[in-house]
């Protein structure tokens, strides 16, 4: 590849931590600027603001965010164009500038080669830190590598295929001549379906995964095509595949965005893709307080959940065609009409909702005004979180995330919800978490920007996430899984407050109940589950917590709807399921 | 939350646009600075031809690419595109009438309503290049392309048939009228050559257009601005009164709640009813 990057313009200062930084999100329908300084010993949140992406240039947006944080704050931030760096004397500027970027859609990718098994761990965790939309060479389905999460190859192609992943047989399969062979088939293939290619659907970038003696022979075929090696350290570890597809993400894809080298020259580092920063984020808080941590994102375009374990081991799934807005499309056709139509209390024909969903592709940044626009909304968005966690229960993905203890929505859809229990039961319904979980909302939508700022300074960062996170405690939440016999509540909940008194309640299987916990008030937990009933230590084991819960600011949420969450085929009797468990939530 | 983001007129504006080689190779007939007419050859590729489709200079030649054009024309943009770039003249279909109507061959028509399927069947027996409608069924366009129209406006998914005539739907899906507006624009413009541009990747900054090359350099470009204030003649684009026109009275400076609960920074706006309403910024698009 020969496409020059301009340099980063806020050069970091060597060695000192950070007084202020600002950083820039740009998604596919809103950009976000916040800006984090220091106020009495502490990096705190400053001031956000939020402008349309302007796809026409992504300057425009960026500077219309940027300009109203210098409004509030009284702060200048820019000067000859440019950002103002490092901060001055008069306190104007700020020492570092993060930018998270979404804006330029998925990077298109071919895969194939004999070692799609063999790398399929560490390549999908190397897939998951940029937007990747991978497609599978003719007579590779699917299916039988749903750890890509890839599409068939469709030809004609309606999009370019930009990067072209070739995976080796692995190198202790090199001595046999089969798989030798293979890796030269998959890479005469790889020839043969980009010579079919248009200049402009050509590939701008070539990456062999194996080892040296791999990538000769891939070289020896490919001949003249500039090729990128990379040799990864094992089967589940991607090794520099991660950075490469970084480079490539940012020379192919950002810098077909318009505007996107201008504003690189502002940056103290990388850009990085929302996925990462919020993987950033979400890490930090699973060491931070020892717990498996399962943040959820359903956004205009993409959707993706990031989990990390209390060790930090980090998952990651994600769709980026996969949203409520420029991707409702693709969650109507994976879900279809009867699929989303069953989250809805209306009636919606088959054909107003079709163009419903086409008008959100054609408007992103439509917002909804009637109860029925809400109701579709989040009907997408339980489907699109649905179908990234069904991805996502394969190896390498969320899946592999031992148990979640704390769930948090993140994202304008969950943050701009009309009450935190909208945002509860769209997250109870998609995720179905299982046992005791607190349910979180990061209402300020600070999770992609604090993850970017850990880039710039990771001490800041975390000063900032203890101080201004907000993080918002919904709840803890109870959830059940299998059936009691007929007649038997799933569960009878004893919670034993401070004070000595105790409120005693029996939840019938089917349905979901808060009970009384207030923010910061705490409780002992006792559970009684109905025989072959499990809250998480097996099923009818009864559960006394050790330690009390706290509350949230909407108590205890005991969800004894059942995993799988099934919901009833006839109609009147769905209706009327929904509206309970809306009523719980006193929507 | 925010103003809405680009006009959907904009007239005698200074634009650049690129006209791409179909398939990668052919001879580009134009070098840099030649001044071009829209209806001017500049690439031929075998039997199928590029025109320039505006009027105004090459800018930039890029081989195995295109060429670039620089003119001033009046753009009004759509919310839907399929098929590609297309050059003639603009004409008229009636509003109602007897379909098969009969249009000039090679012609970008005008559908001042609903692209209902009789009125795509006159384009299509008139052999039409394009057509701009206001608005249209998904399964008119779906018929003519024979693929599902969320996957084709995503991208995932290619035209199984080759589209005999691109489409731009100026108000997107449904059954939505022509705004006045834009058919006042247009009127002037009839039998001059135009160039429908659909967008040509899935995701991309361009957006459906339809062009209207004017007299290079002659006109002054015309500024505008796209705050929504008091005043300004606004379109709502979503919500209960999807469709309508309106001017702003006031702005209102808190957010305020809608019927769906959602908070969001709205403006008061007097429709052509007559009723004043509540409406979020981010659903009105002003346009005057």
């Amino acid at each position: 590849m020969a496409v020059a990057l301009t340099p980063y313009g806020s050069p970091l200062p060597a060695g000192a931590s950070l007084r202020s930084m600002l950083l820039i999100e740009c998604g596919s329908a809103w950009t976000h600027a916040t800006l984090l300084g220091m106020a009495e010993g502490h990096c705190r949140l400053l001031s956000r603001a939020s402008a349309p992406t302007t796809h026409a240039d992504i300057i425009g947006g960026m500077y219309e965010a940027a300009r109203q944080v210098e409004r509030v704050t009284g702060r200048k931030l820019f000067a000859q164009g440019r950002t103002l760096s490092p901060e001055t004397d008069a306190g104007d500027g700020v020492d570092g500038v993060g930018l998270v970027l979404s804006a330029g859609g998925p990077l298109h990718m071919l895969v194939l080669g004999p070692g799609l098994d063999v790398w399929g761990t560490g390549v999908r965790r190397a897939l998951a830190t940029a937007a990747v939309a991978p497609v599978l060479a003719p007579g590779l389905a699917p299916e039988a590598y749903p750890m890509f999460q890839a599409e068939p190859l469709h030809m004609p192609m309606s999009q370019p295929v930009q990067m072209v992943l070739l995976l080796g047989p692995g190198p202790a399969a090199m001595a046999q001549p089969q798989a030798r062979a293979a890796l030269e088939s998959a890479a005469h293939q790889a020839l043969q379906l980009t010579g079919f290619m248009t200049e402009r659907m050509r590939p701008m970038a070539f990456v062999v995964v194996g080892s040296a003696e791999e990538q000769a022979v891939a070289r020896q075929v490919l001949g003249g095509v500039d090729i990128i090696g990379v040799e990864p350290q094992s089967p589940s570890h991607p090794g520099s595949l991660t950075m490469a597809l970084g480079q490539i993400y940012e020379q192919i894809v950002l810098q077909s965005v318009a505007g996107f080298g201008r504003v690189r020259s502002w940056a103290s580092t990388a850009p990085i893709s929302h996925v990462t920063a919020q993987g950033r984020f979400v890490r930090f808080l699973a060491q931070r307080y020892a717990m498996n941590v399962l943040a959820v994102n359903i956004g205009a375009t993409g959707t993706f959940a990031v989990g990390a374990s209390a060790h930090g081991n980090l998952f990651t799934t994600q769709a980026p065609l996969l949203g409520v807005r420029q991707g409702a499309g693709a969650v109507l056709r994976d879900s279809a009409y009867a699929g989303i139509a069953r989250w809805l209390l209306d009636d919606m024909a088959e054909d107003a909702l079709r163009e419903a969903v086409l008008l959100r592709m054609t408007q992103p940044r439509l917002l909804p005004v009637t109860p029925g626009e809400l109701a579709l909304d989040h009907a997408l968005a339980r489907e699109a979180l649905r179908h990234v966690l069904e991805q996502g229960a394969t190896p390498g993905g969320i899946g592999d995330l031992p148990r979640i203890d704390a769930l948090i929505g993140t994202g304008g859809l969950l943050a701009n919800a009309p009450t935190l229990g909208h945002a509860a039961l769209l997250l109870l319904d998609a995720v179905q978490p299982r046992g005791v979980t607190s349910l979180v909302l990061d209402a300020a939508q600070l999770a992609a920007p604090l993850g970017a700022a850990s880039l710039l300074d990771p001490m800041a960062s975390a000063d900032a996430v203890d101080m201004d996170a907000l993080l918002v405690q919904i709840g803890t939440c109870v959830s059940t899984v299998g059936t009691p016999p007929p007649g038997e509540p799933a569960v009878r909940v004893v919670l034993e407050y401070e004070d000595g008194h105790q409120h005693m309640a029996e939840i019938l299987a089917g349905t979901i109940e808060k009970l009384p916990i207030a923010p910061g008030q705490r409780a002992r937990l006792m559970l009684y589950p109905a025989p072959g009933v499990d809250i998480g230590l097996g099923p009818g084991e009864h559960a006394h917590a050790g330690n009390p819960v706290e509350g949230g600011q909407l108590g205890l949420i005991v969800d004894a709807r059942g995993r799988p969450l099934i919901l009833p085929d006839d109609p009147a009797q769905r209706r009327a399921r929904l509206r309970q468990w809306r009523a719980a939530f006193g929507l | 939350m925010e103003a809405p983001s680009e006009w959907l007129l904009r007239q005698a504006d200074a634009i650049e646009r690129e006209r791409v080689l179909p398939s990668g190779r052919g001879m580009v007939l134009v070098a840099v600075d030649d001044p071009v007419e829209p209806e001017q050859m500049i690439i031929a590729q075998g039997a199928v031809t590029v025109l320039a489709g505006l009027r105004g200079r090459v800018k930039r030649v890029v081989p195995e690419r295109g060429v670039v054009i620089g003119g001033t024309a009046t753009v009004i943009e759509g919310l839907a595109g399929f098929g590609s770039p297309v050059v003639g003249p603009l004409a008229f279909m009636p509003q109602t009438g007897t379909f098969p109507q009969i249009l000039p061959p090679g012609s970008v028509a005008v559908v001042p309503g609903e692209l209902t399927p009789d009125a795509m069947q006159g384009a299509l027996t008139s052999r039409v290049v394009g057509i701009f409608a206001a608005s249209a069924q998904p399964q008119v366009i779906e018929a003519l392309a024979g693929t599902e129209c969320s996957a084709l406006l995503d991208g995932s998914l290619p035209p199984t048939n080759p589209l005999p005539l691109s489409v731009v739907l100026a108000h997107g899906f449904g059954r939505r009228p022509m705004r006045p507006e834009i058919m006042q624009i247009l009127a002037p413009y009839a039998n001059q050559t135009v160039l429908l541009n659909p967008p040509q990747r899935s995701g991309s900054a361009q957006r459906a257009e339809l062009v209207i090359p004017l007299p290079w350099q002659a006109v002054p470009r015309i500024s505008f601005d796209n705050a929504i204030i008091p005043g300004a003649v606004v379109w709502v684009t979503g919500g209960e009164f999807h469709g309508a026109a309106g001017r702003v009275s006031r702005l209102l400076h808190t957010g305020q709640v809608m019927p769906s609960g959602i908070r969001a920074r709205a403006a008061r706006v007097r429709l052509e009813t007559g009723a004043e309403v509540t409406l979020p910024l981010a659903n009105l698009q002003r346009v005057g």
